[in-house]
């Protein structure tokens, strides 16, 4: 802890308003992001796991500051990004989105999606522009002659690779990854994140990488935080979170997993009910409304704080499960 | 959301396109330049409309003498209307909610010569203003253009409502024919129709129907043995109804709604005897109104079908496409019954919809007809008032198109929410 | 005079200056200023070789100091030229793309044969209406949007049927009374008056007459008193071939008869035109009572109606789309307000509303925008482009942190903003009613014009200072390195770079405040004579935005939630990128469509409009007006409504299938 973060999230809120009301009048919120306390450190992976509906990617969005942050700040280098002017964010922090297709213009050749914003920044032009994407497109494996194609004579995998392009050329130093690779096929998804991991190494970038596989998450990333309902109820490095996960949901998730084993692997566990709804959650632990081992008076009433369970582990439980054992199995 | 809740949200919705329209017409109206209050008396600006009067101070007796002094219309005009600089205030007036006006001003002769305005005490109170009902005055007409508007909206609706009555039957069934026989002759026949249809000028359309039905040398006469065509040629009923043997006074009970398809079975009986023996039944007015509003009815119907046509085409296609009604199909349903029962009923939905429109499309499109089959209705009157300069009543017209469109429309969403809730959940 | 030629001159030195820069910067130091040198051997030929060659000498002049500074002018040489290469290399690219693009289309289009016969009626009517002069067998002589009504004739023609060969019969006034007060019995058999297209005077050709076929007095009689008048009238050719109506003693000396009408066939040349066969100058679709052609008048027709048409649904589309896009980019309370104003124009029926601006518009001679706001324009448009320049140019020097502004900094911000908000205030309440634009072409003298110059230049460099520094601030520049970046960033050899709508729109708005300040026009006249014609145009322009501006709105609202714009929002993009590379180029599918459909309904709207006596005047070459004209005599001059009336429903048809054909080439659902 000796070198400080390069991102840090204090208590950060996102909430959308849900107007109603023939004057349009603000009946309630919908808390994407409710009070998140985050670092990310200079050169580590980053991963955000959570089921869809969480506010995984609300988080990202707001990260990068692409939407207003409610409450709460996010500094960048000690410096808090709404001081920061718009453009100087950008070269220091991009995105690749989830749908590939989708992230570009379809009326734009390769050559502007992905020099597009080396000319937004006035940072080169003409020739040397020409020369600054092949060396991009070649970066990520792709052919420089291929600049004059248009996206939709790509496939996914290409795609992505080209918006890495993208998202590298102005030489960014935190990129964040919001599920790259859920579009993709299992196989293409190997290569990109292979991909990354390669360019991470030769440019020693951070990356937030978030997603809903846990697969994924595993291959990648140094530490993990867990998502749940706009909370992180755990974090920790990878390897802890995976062999001793301290949080019931996380081990719920954990045993969610599919696994080819011949041997008998834990029960399932199966959670009850469904995801309460982000506009109205639950008093107390947000997941109390699911947890089978929630106690009435305690988990209904108070807010569980991120506190830590070893060094580089934090959980938000007040009952957190020990390192080793299993949850106990209700129904 | 409860019905009564949908209605009022609706109405209130209404309120600001409404004075919005106000706004456009007021706005329009201040573009003309010139003296307002000169242009709405035209050539008989001098005329002394009214006797005003001022206090003298008699020189020998010393006391108060009152001298008349006459007023002439342009500054009567000047008075009613006001001397606002403000445009706030002046749309104020105009739309009348700037309270209660009082009428009846005389003048009094002011120590520097000039004509101030006062009232009496016990004056009627006149309230002008779009609110109130007066929409100004015609110099065209000689009459408020509230009354103009009264007496010409009723012939135009007529001819748009029956034209109407006539275009939904016919795109309709054209259309679900055309969706039914999809990508045969038929079909592709009656899409170019359709684009015919909207693409024919309706105005030429009017000659030739009148050419061909109402004249000796159109088909009727040899088709069906008439003389002188099926329909009558021009005009809201036969000339000699508008002079009966009683005098120069109208047939119809003037307290009738306008619409002369009603008002035939109101006519009085004294009225009936004192027509000619061609229309001593109610039954043979009502005829000679129809006939006479055939021909115009049956050329913006054409006009207006084409469309609906195409509405319907594209309506039932989706539907057919739906599952619920391949699961007819294969209930064993007969053919003619699932797209009847089953498809057309949801198909319609989206149609009804339109009817708000199509009321709009058909009154622009009577502007046309009323010239050509001679109806004085909001078209002709429109154009008559636009030849003389007389823009106050074009903006009348205006703002009674807009009414009678919004209201329309509002009808349609009620009804339709009436009948298919799941709207009211918007 | 001297203004005039000021005003040319000013002209020249703008389109120079470009050239010189075109050409100067493209090319070595030596070779500019030698181009300069030889330029000056055409200054003979025109004086645009002089503002040419003084431009190129000075630029070559500026690279040679700058060159002397240790600007490395040869480096910069080569890298533009590596850029221009690239720059063409891309426009060439950018081609062969649409190339293929639009092959794909046309196969989809090709598909329906609706849509072709839609094309090719379009084709056909475009067609026409462009060699209508050519094609035409009647000339009006007279640009037609002049609805003024020279088709004037002084004798008393007939309709003639459609394929009769009456066009080759006219009928002839002879005034008797008028011989007999020259005391001649002879006169010239001549044309119907025509117009000179230059004096605009009336003027007769003389005719060849073949044959008199009828001659009748005023109440129609062939013959009086006793006279048979075909035996007193006769054809009489002169020495030079020149042909004479002769009348005869016995007829001359009738005092009682005053007037006959001769018709007699002519030698119709006007009817010979290269596309009939020999001697089959026929009338095809007939004549009208005022004797002319219905062929040609159609033709004509198809001009002013396709003008109006395109015209109408261009600047509806233009409208519309700024208006919307605004609506739906911005959303909030814009939209609001911009969604209600629709509404309210959606309440009154199309033709109802456009009634009733042209009731308005009647009142209204000439459509012109004070000068002080034809200025105004274009000075804001250059200011902003100059903001977003500096803009583009600023970002790649920020500083993480605005609040470590420098002192230098700091002042010029304050100074920057007071000038600005003082300038516009100076501008407004003091000093434009001093501006000589009110002064009469006498009144104007040069320091007018120096005046309004310095106006217009300070109103210009305040606008700037006070965008630049308010950019600055925004940014928490430097303004040095801003400075710095300006100055590195016109890429000056390679004007290739240049050619967008940017530089072009640019370039225009400085034209047009070269142009006015040398004006002496009171306004800026948008059309001088704002006749019926125009008249309709503005009232259809005016009703017909809403449309556009909802379905613009509609499609930027979907397009906004697309991934790819927050894509752009992403790398830094600024809302007029956003608006004009990512959303409005994919929203332009469905307006092409209603553009096209609209043209049709422009035309049939614009017709209906003339029918009814709004638009275009009595007589005029107008299809709306031609069946209105003719409408009196429907029932035994059938052609004169059926013909005009044709012409405008397969024009409106022709647009409306080529709109449909056009929906299913842009449906999403037929490209891959």
């Amino acid at each position: 802890m000796s070198e400080p973060p390069l991102i840090e999230m204090k208590n950060l809120k996102k909430w959308f308003p849900i107007k109603a009301g023939m004057l349009s009048a603000v009946k309630s919120h919908v808390r994407a992001v409710d009070g998140v306390n985050l670092s990310v450190m200079k050169g580590e992976t980053l991963g955000i796991v959570g089921e869809s509906g969480c506010g995984k990617t609300t988080l990202g969005r707001v990260l990068l500051g692409l939407t207003p942050i409610t409450e709460g700040s996010v500094e960048y280098n000690g410096v808090d990004i709404r001081m920061m002017k718009n453009r100087v964010l950008r070269k220091k922090m991009q995105i690749v989105f989830q749908d590939p297709g989708g992230s570009m213009n379809p009326r734009m050749s390769v050559r502007s999606i992905v020099g597009e914003p080396l000319i937004i920044n006035g940072m080169s032009d003409g020739a040397e522009l020409t020369k600054i994407i092949g060396e991009l497109l070649e970066s990520v494996g792709l052919s420089k002659n291929l600049m004059t194609r248009f996206p939709h004579e790509f496939s996914g995998g290409q795609k992505q690779r080209i918006a890495v392009a993208r998202a590298l050329a102005l030489n960014p130093e935190f990129i964040l990854l919001d599920e790259p690779t859920s579009a993709l096929d299992v196989s293409v998804q190997a290569q990109v994140l292979n991909l990354l991991e390669d360019i991470q190494e030769e440019k020693g970038l951070t990356f937030v990488f978030i997603t809903h596989s846990l697969n994924v998450v595993h291959h990648i990333s140094d530490r993990v935080a867990v998502m749940y309902l706009g909370k992180i109820v755990e974090l920790s490095d990878t390897i802890g979170l995976f062999e001793n996960p301290a949080h019931p949901y996380t081990h719920a998730l954990l045993s969610a997993i599919p696994e080819i084993s011949i041997e008998d692997s834990d029960e399932r566990i199966i959670l009850s009910g469904d995801v309460p709804s982000p506009a109205n959650p639950p008093p107390g632990c947000v997941f109390h409304t699911r947890c089978p081992i929630a106690k009435e008076g305690v988990c209904d009433v108070e807010i569980p704080e991120l506190s830590s369970i070893s060094s580089e582990h934090l959980v938000a439980c007040h009952f957190p499960v020990e390192p080793g054992k299993s949850l106990p199995i209700v129904n | 959301m409860k019905l009564h809740e949908f209605i009022a949200r609706r109405v209130i919705l209404l309120i600001p396109v409404m004075i919005g329209v106000s706004i456009l017409t007021f706005s329009l109206l201040s573009l003309v330049p010139g003296d307002a209050a000169a242009s709405a008396c035209g050539d008989k600006c001098g005329v002394i409309v009214d006797i005003g009067w001022y206090e003298v101070e008699n020189e020998t007796t010393g006391e108060l003498e009152i001298v008349d002094v006459p007023i002439s219309a342009v500054e009567s005009n000047r008075m009613r209307m006001g001397t606002e600089e403000n445009i706030v205030e002046k749309y104020m007036k105009y739309i009348g909610v700037d309270g209660p006006y009082l009428g009846n001003e005389y003048l009094i002769l002011q120590s520097n010569n000039e004509l101030k305005p006062v009232h009496e005490v016990g004056d009627l109170i006149e309230r002008t203003g779009l609110v109130d009902g007066y929409w100004g005055d015609s110099t065209l007409f000689h009459r408020p253009v509230a009354e103009v508007v009264k007496d010409v909206a009723p012939v135009t609706l007529e001819m748009s409502f029956l034209a109407l009555a006539i275009a939904y039957p016919l795109g309709i069934s054209l259309g679900i024919l055309s969706a039914v026989w999809q990508d045969q002759i038929f079909d592709q026949l009656s899409r170019l129709m359709a684009i015919a249809f909207v693409s024919l000028p309706i105005f030429w359309l009017a000659i030739l129907f009148q050419k061909l039905f109402a004249t000796k040398i159109g088909i009727c006469d040899d088709l069906f043995g008439t003389s002188g065509g099926c329909f009558p040629i021009f005009g809201r009923h036969d000339p000699s109804l508008a002079f009966p043997s009683t005098g120069y006074v109208n047939y119809y009970p003037s307290e009738g709604t306008g619409f002369h398809l009603i008002d035939s079975w109101f006519v009085s009986s004294e009225t009936l005897d004192g027509l000619g023996s061609d229309y001593d039944t109610r039954w043979e007015l009502f005829k000679d109104t129809l006939m006479h509003l055939m021909l115009p009815c049956l050329t913006l119907g054409i006009a207006s079908a084409g469309g609906l046509l195409r509405y319907m085409r594209a309506s039932l296609l989706e539907v057919l496409r739906e599952d619920y009604v391949r699961t007819a199909r294969a209930k064993g349903l007969s053919g003619s019954r699932v797209i009847l029962v089953h498809a057309c009923r949801n198909a319609l939905v989206p149609i009804v919809t339109l009817l708000g429109f199509s009321i709009g499309g058909a009154i622009g499109g009577a502007v046309l007809t009323e010239t050509i089959f001679a109806f004085t209705g909001m078209g002709r009157v429109a154009i008559e008032a636009i030849q003389y300069d007389d823009q106050i009543v074009v903006m009348g017209i205006t703002l009674i198109t807009s009414i009678i469109f919004l209201l329309a429309n509002l009808i349609v969403d009620i009804s339709y929410a009436i009948v298919d809730p799941r709207v009211r959940l918007e | 005079m001297m203004l005039d030629y000021l005003s040319s001159l000013s002209l020249y030195v703008f389109l120079s200056f470009i050239f010189a820069i075109v050409f100067g910067v493209t090319m070595k130091p030596r070779d500019t200023g030698i181009a300069g040198i030889i330029s000056i051997l055409f200054i003979p030929i025109s004086d645009v070789f002089l503002v040419f060659s003084i431009c190129t000498i000075i630029l070559s002049g500026i690279k040679y100091s700058l060159s002397y500074f240790g600007y490395s002018w040869n480096e910069q040489y080569a890298k533009g030229r590596d850029d221009r290469k690239e720059s063409i290399r891309l426009i060439v690219e950018g081609f062969e793309q649409k190339k293929s693009d639009m092959r794909r289309s046309i196969l989809i289009f090709t598909r329906s044969t609706l849509a072709v016969v839609g094309i090719l009626l379009v084709i056909t009517v475009s067609m026409l209406a462009v060699f209508a002069e050519d094609i035409a067998v009647e000339h009006p002589t007279r640009d037609l949007q002049d609805t003024e009504d020279v088709w004037r004739i002084d004798y008393e023609p007939r309709a003639a049927e459609p394929g009769s060969d009456e066009c080759r019969q006219r009928e002839q006034r002879v005034s008797l009374t008028e011989l007999r007060r020259y005391d001649t019995n002879m006169t010239p058999a001549v044309s119907a008056d025509k117009i000179d297209p230059d004096t605009k005077s009336f003027y007769t050709d003389p005719v060849d007459v073949f044959i008199i076929i009828k001659i009748v007095d005023t109440k129609g009689y062939n013959n009086s008193n006793g006279l048979t008048f075909s035996e007193h009238i006769t054809i009489f050719t002169d020495e030079n071939g020149t042909d004479f109506l002769l009348v005869s003693e016995e007829l001359f000396d009738i005092r009682q008869i005053t007037t006959v009408y001769v018709t007699y066939e002519f030698d119709n040349s006007e009817m010979e035109v290269w596309w009939m066969p020999e001697s089959h100058n026929i009338c095809i679709l007939g004549t009208n009572f005022e004797g002319h052609d219905l062929f040609s008048k159609i033709l004509y027709g198809a001009r002013i109606s396709l003008k109006i048409g395109i015209t109408v649904a261009f600047m509806t589309v233009t409208l519309g789309t700024i208006i919307g896009s605004i609506s739906g980019y911005y959303g909030g309370r814009v939209d609001e307000f911009i969604m209600r104003l629709t509404d309210v124009f959606f309440a009154v029926p199309g033709l109802i509303l456009a009634m009733a601006f042209v009731a308005v518009l009647t009142a209204i001679p000439r459509l012109a925008l004070p000068m002080e706001f034809a200025v105004l324009i274009p000075l804001i448009f250059l200011i902003f482009q100059f903001q977003s320049k500096i803009d583009e140019l600023t970002s790649g020097e920020v500083k993480a942190q605005s609040n470590e502004d420098n002192s230098l900094s700091q002042l010029l911000n304050v100074v920057g903003l007071m000038s600005f908000i003082l300038g516009i205030v100076y501008l407004f309440w003091s000093l434009w009613p001093q501006i000589p634009f009110e002064n009469s072409l006498e009144g104007a003298t040069n320091d007018d014009i120096n005046m309004r110059t310095l106006l217009i230049c300070s109103t210009f460099i305040l606008g700037a200072i006070g965008i630049l520094s308010v950019t600055m601030k925004r940014r928490g520049v430097n303004p040095k390195s801003a400075l710095n970046g300006l100055l590195n960033s016109f890429s000056f050899n390679n004007p290739v770079s240049y050619l967008t709508m940017r530089t072009a729109l640019s370039a225009l708005a400085i034209f047009i405040l070269i142009k006015s300040l040398f004006t002496i026009e009171p306004d800026w006249i948008i059309i001088r004579d704002f006749d019926r014609l125009w008249k309709i145009q503005v009232a259809l322009i005016f009703t017909g935005w809403p449309g556009y501006a909802r379905l613009i709105r509609g499609q930027v609202l979907y397009i906004r939630e697309m991934n790819f714009v927050e894509a752009a929002k992403s790398v830094g993009a600024s809302s007029s990128r956003i608006m004009f590379r990512h959303i409005l180029p994919n929203a332009w599918a469905p307006l092409l469509v209603a553009f096209t459909l609209d043209i049709g309904g422009t035309i049939l709207s614009a017709a209906g409009l003339s029918f009814i006596g709004l638009g275009a005047e009595m007589h005029s070459a107008e299809w709306g007006r031609m069946v209105s004209d003719g409408r009196k005599w429907f029932l035994n001059e059938w052609w004169l409504v059926t013909f005009p009336g044709l012409a405008i429903a397969f024009t409106t048809l022709g647009f409306n299938l080529l709109g449909d054909g056009l929906r299913d080439v842009v449906d999403p659902r037929n490209r891959r």
